[in-house]
């Protein structure tokens, strides 16, 4: 009896881990720095993790079905400067946003196609498609960034509703949305069982291929959503802008203990996931640490969320 | 016995992370950009004041933070060094700008990735009454008048002028060997603002004693650098004078002539006076840097908001230094290098 008591403490450990070591950073920073709990400080970091954090949810669904895509953070810069260009050439507030939203859904079936139907390695079809979009973004910019925006572009990234940024609320509704989405949906649970077992699925008389390209096109779009958020935040779009950013969203991903084998995992844990980011650079920052071992204590967290993961699936297999 | 030894493999690891995290974050210490703050050191009494740098893996801006340093030691206030990662990312700098309003520093002193793009950023600090130093790139004042927010003041080089000071010291070249001089420019980021002034500036003053034969954009990267200038070499073997608007291009493209076997005939010309390209310069490698004194900006920077503080005025244009430092005045340029960079 004892072992097993034993036993159930470890599951608990290696099962929330990364959610004890997620309070324990809190509780750290909060005694370091008054300032780290107060509501709106909080806030802040809702709204900081806001867009990074929509695009990990296509990110999540992409992962889950045992792929990556590398090439949301420049595809989200490009969405940026499509929106800066159509400004200036007077399209109005819909209609920008409705070219940068569009734009991710664009690049997102490209990678799909890629990926679904023609089988190159998502890695490699999307690091193509990086390359593209940070390419794309410098020719059509000519280099140059852009400021100037319909009136009340600045309004999604910078208004509140209720005390509660509208970019918070955005972000809240798409992770509810999808989860329900990934977790009830036939879609979703086909999403899942492709990362599971591709070859299985593809036997049973599925179309993986189909699939697949659903959740490219899906994170792709969130892309969009995500980059079309975070140029109007800053109403300021630069082709410059998105680079490693994807980085962030695998971050994310696999900090909330999606496995990057796909099959295993959830969209409402990367939420988790991107905040904690988020609140280790408030931290971080608040305290004075030094950016330079900034990114060390970050590595570190990535490396202690996928250890407790791998132990965790070792030990039920 | 297995899953024991794992989980306490995990049990460590967590441990030192989060022991890693909460050393860091008592002491913000380790290094010259943490050594830098903590709040709690007997010189920050007067409040801390906020440098958040384009990057710090440049010592252009390292030397800016211990200019910094060195100013708000002895007037009292605490320094917080934070950078983003990569140039130009202006989602970076508005976080950061976000965290140091809410850790209530009283003034921040930036050099913004663009001259547009931390707009949204300089108006929370308004809002929240503290004043901003923009150093190095000049903001966009009617983008930002526009918006509604407003600086305290900029301080930095001309970089227009500095760009003249080059095209003049080129004009001299040319007029001792008696020819017009064939020209290759390795600019910076397109778009980037102070780049493109950089440029301008030399093309104005340096005007028909040169010939522009090449022009091209390297990231004021290294690598760039000696990649562009080995691709003009390949294409024009009778370049005369390199003119890169940063250091890094400029010992790149050294490199280039130097394989090119053309290190005799060309003179490059950098900009900013980093070390590496000081210590060429005395050893004969690059013929000049267009010197910029980078702590000097944050020294300025630090005196401004201090100023402000005390209700007194601030200048709305502080102008900094910038000469050719060169093999006559190297000696001097290398002092001060070495004082700040700390290396």
């Amino acid at each position: 009896m004892s072992k097993r008591k034993n036993l159930s403490i470890q599951d608990i450990i290696l099962s929330y881990g990364i959610y004890i070591a997620f309070a324990i950073i809190c509780v750290v920073f909060a005694v370091l720095s008054p300032n780290f709990f107060m509501p709106s400080n909080i806030h802040n970091i809702l709204i900081q993790t806001a867009a990074i954090g929509i695009v990990a949810i296509g990110q999540t669904l992409v992962i889950l079905t045992g792929g990556i895509d590398i090439s949301v953070g420049r595809l989200m810069g490009l969405c940026g400067i499509m929106i800066g260009v159509a400004a200036t050439k007077g399209v109005g507030l819909i209609g920008v946003l409705i070219i940068g939203v569009l734009c991710g859904l664009v690049i997102g079936v490209i990678n799909g196609f890629l990926i679904g139907y023609v089988r190159i390695p998502a890695f490699i079809a999307t690091l193509g498609t990086q390359g593209c979009c940070y390419g794309l973004a410098l020719i059509i910019s000519q280099g140059m960034p852009f400021s100037s925006f319909p009136d009340h572009f600045g309004w999604l990234g910078n208004s509140t509703v209720g005390g509660v940024s509208v970019l918070v609320i955005i972000a809240v509704i798409l992770y509810i949305g999808f989860w329900i989405f990934s977790t009830r949906s036939r879609t979703g649970r086909y999403i899942y069982s492709i990362g599971g077992n591709c070859e299985a699925v593809r036997l049973s008389g599925i179309n993986t291929a189909k699939y697949e390209m659903i959740a490219y096109t899906l994170c792709g779009l969130l892309a969009g959503i995500g980059g079309t958020l975070m140029a109007s935040r800053l109403e300021f779009a630069s082709p410059a802008a998105g680079e490693n950013y994807e980085m962030e969203t695998i971050a994310a991903v696999v900090i909330g203990g999606t496995m990057m084998t796909g099959g295993s995992g959830s969209i409402l844990k990367t939420s988790i996931g991107a905040i904690l980011l988020y609140v280790l650079k408030n931290g971080l920052t608040l305290n004075n640490v030094s950016p330079y071992w900034q990114k060390i204590v970050t590595g570190a967290i990535i490396i202690l969320a996928v250890t407790l993961d791998t132990m965790k699936h070792k030990k039920k297999v | 016995m297995k899953t024991s030894k794992r989980f306490m493999a995990a049990l460590l690891a967590g441990v030192m992370s989060v022991g890693m995290l909460a050393g860091c974050g008592s002491s913000g210490s380790g290094n010259a950009a943490g050594s830098a703050s903590g709040g709690s050191s007997s010189n920050g009494d007067k409040g801390e004041i906020a440098l958040i740098p384009m990057t710090l893996d440049n010592e252009f801006y390292v030397s800016m933070e211990n200019g910094a340093k060195e100013k708000c030691d002895e007037l009292g206030y605490g320094l917080v060094c934070q950078s983003g990662t990569s140039h130009g990312d202006a989602a970076e700098q508005l976080q950061l700008m976000e965290t140091m309003i809410q850790k209530g520093v009283k003034a921040i002193m930036i050099t913004p990735c663009s001259s547009t793009g931390i707009t949204a950023g300089i108006k929370k600090a308004n809002d929240a009454g503290i004043p901003v130093i923009i150093l190095d790139t000049e903001i966009d004042r009617d983008a930002l008048a526009e918006e509604g927010a407003e600086t305290l003041t900029y301080i930095g080089s001309d970089n227009y002028y500095g760009g003249q000071v080059a095209g003049e010291y080129a004009k001299k070249i040319a007029e001792e060997k008696g020819k017009t001089l064939k020209v290759a420019i390795l600019e910076g980021v397109a778009g980037q603002e102070n780049m493109e002034l950089r440029a301008q500036g030399f093309m104005d003053a340096a005007g028909d004693s040169v010939e522009i034969v090449a022009e091209q954009n390297a990231d004021s990267d290294y690598n760039k650098g000696y990649d562009a200038a080995t691709n003009i070499l390949t294409a024009n073997k009778d370049v005369d004078f390199f003119y890169c608007c940063n250091d890094l291009m400029a010992l790149g493209a050294l490199k280039a002539a130097q394989e090119a076997g053309l290190a005799d005939q060309i003179d490059v010309l950098g900009f900013d006076g980093i070390s590496d390209a000081m210590n060429s310069v005395k050893e004969g490698g690059l013929v000049g840097t267009v010197a910029q004194k980078p702590a000097d900006m944050a020294i300025y920077g630090v005196e401004a908001a201090d100023a402000a503080l005390n209700d007194k005025s601030v200048e709305e244009t502080i102008n900094t230094d910038l000469e050719v430092a060169e093999k006559s005045n190297i000696d001097e340029w290398i002092e001060y290098v070495t004082k700040y960079a700390g290396t």
